[in-house]
């Protein structure tokens, strides 16, 4: 249970953002292995608004990232901390598809539960 | 309470299961390089991310500047959630959803609460489950005794409806929560349409109304699942799939002409609804 998130989505709300979707992922250690990220949405974000991904892993992992692709697979935002608490923002003048993916940066375990909220405001 | 509720329902759908406990290393980790060359692992992602809450939809309209509000185009009274037709159900459903974000924060007490109603009947008849029904029984008893601000009403219904909605199984029928969204994303729509025509604004329709992949997700469904309602739907609904993918795909710019269009398919499978 990505339990991590409830709060986060609470925080967010307090500064104005609204809650769009919310997304789970299960990232095992073959994923690190194989340089491998879990997509974990799409979609077109709508202009003039500002979009945010927070996410969060549980303990199994020191480092996890959300790293954000345009429709060309090409990286247009990533979060560049280390941690399990990613937290990235649309740059503002995105277009088109995007695809929200999870990079299992650093995981101790043999797997471990993540998850994204996608925010906008 | 009603957010406990929400939150425990939201923990409860979820997917995941168990926080492991892993002891940790104290020193600090070095930091890995997202791969330039990636695999992108499963294609099991969330389709139903691709659609845009109405709230999300309102929003936008705002944010680029026109001065209108959805809500006030909605000309029709709450739908009677009555069919023999489970996907007839789920649609409609869709639908009050989307008008109940769309008004949440202008409405009556009593609107809000014949909306709820309609929203838990479809959620009864679909076998949603329990704990959904405790969390719209809980969100009308805080709505009459005015013990949230509509702000917060717009929050918890916008969890519901993109969060706790789309992790809802219905007794393992993958099919209805689609069905939900196409209901509240075609409202939406007809709604979006309709503004831009009548305040003139159809040069911010390419960013509006143009979401090719929704149109797809919905289309795909379609093929794949077949549409259990009664064939003048059906056929209504292909239709309008159709002249709203032309649209969402045209090269050139949506003109009054393409927003009449959308407007009127929309409006004609809602009124069969």
């Amino acid at each position: 249970m990505v339990g991590c998130l409830e709060p986060k989505s609470w925080d967010a709300k307090q500064e104005g953002w609204s809650e769009r979707t919310r997304h789970y992922a299960t990232l095992v250690a073959d994923h690190t292995r194989a340089n491998a990220l879990v997509r974990v949405a799409r979609f077109r974000p709508y202009p003039n608004l500002e979009y945010r991904f927070i996410g969060c892993g549980d303990a199994g992992f020191a480092d996890i990232d959300v790293v954000l692709y345009d429709a060309d697979n090409t990286i247009i935002a990533r979060d560049i901390q280390i941690g399990r608490d990613p937290d990235v923002l649309l740059p503002s003048d995105t277009t088109g598809l995007i695809s929200v993916r999870m990079f299992a940066a650093d995981l101790r375990a043999d797997s471990g539960e993540a998850g994204v909220l996608v925010m906008a405001r | 309470m009603s957010r406990t509720a929400l939150i425990v329902l939201a923990l409860a759908v979820s997917a995941c299961s168990g926080t492991a406990e892993v002891e940790l290393p104290t020193t600090p980790p070095e930091p890995v390089a997202v791969p330039e060359v990636v695999e992108v692992v499963g294609e099991d992602d969330a389709p139903s991310a691709l659609v845009p809450s109405p709230s999300e939809t309102q929003r936008a309209v705002e944010a680029a500047g026109i001065d209108v509000t959805l809500a006030s185009l909605i000309d029709h009274p709450t739908l009677a959630i009555a069919s023999d037709s489970e996907d007839q159900v789920a649609v409609s459903t869709g639908v009050v959803v989307a008008d109940l974000l769309l008004t949440a924060k202008t409405s009556t007490t009593e609107q809000l609460t014949t909306q709820i109603d309609a929203i838990a009947l479809g959620m009864r008849s679909l076998d949603a489950g329990s704990d959904i029904d405790t969390v719209l029984s809980e969100l009308k008893t805080r709505i009459a005794n005015d013990s949230m601000t509509r702000d917060e009403l717009v929050s918890e219904l916008e969890l519901l409806s993109g969060a706790i909605i789309p992790e809802l199984e219905f007794n393992g029928r993958a099919r209805i929560v689609p069905l939900i969204q196409a209901g509240s994303w075609l409202e939406a729509t007809n709604l979006l349409a309709r503004a831009l025509q009548d305040t003139g604004h159809a040069g911010a329709a390419d960013a509006l109304i143009k979401q090719p992949e929704v149109v797809d997700y919905f289309k795909k469904y379609a093929a794949e699942h077949g549409m259990d309602v009664p064939a003048p739907v059906t056929e209504t609904l292909l239709k309008a799939l159709d002249i709203l993918g032309e649209v969402a795909n045209k090269e050139g710019s949506i003109t009054d002409e393409d927003l009449k269009n959308v407007a009127q398919c929309t409006q004609a499978v809602l009124s069969l609804l």
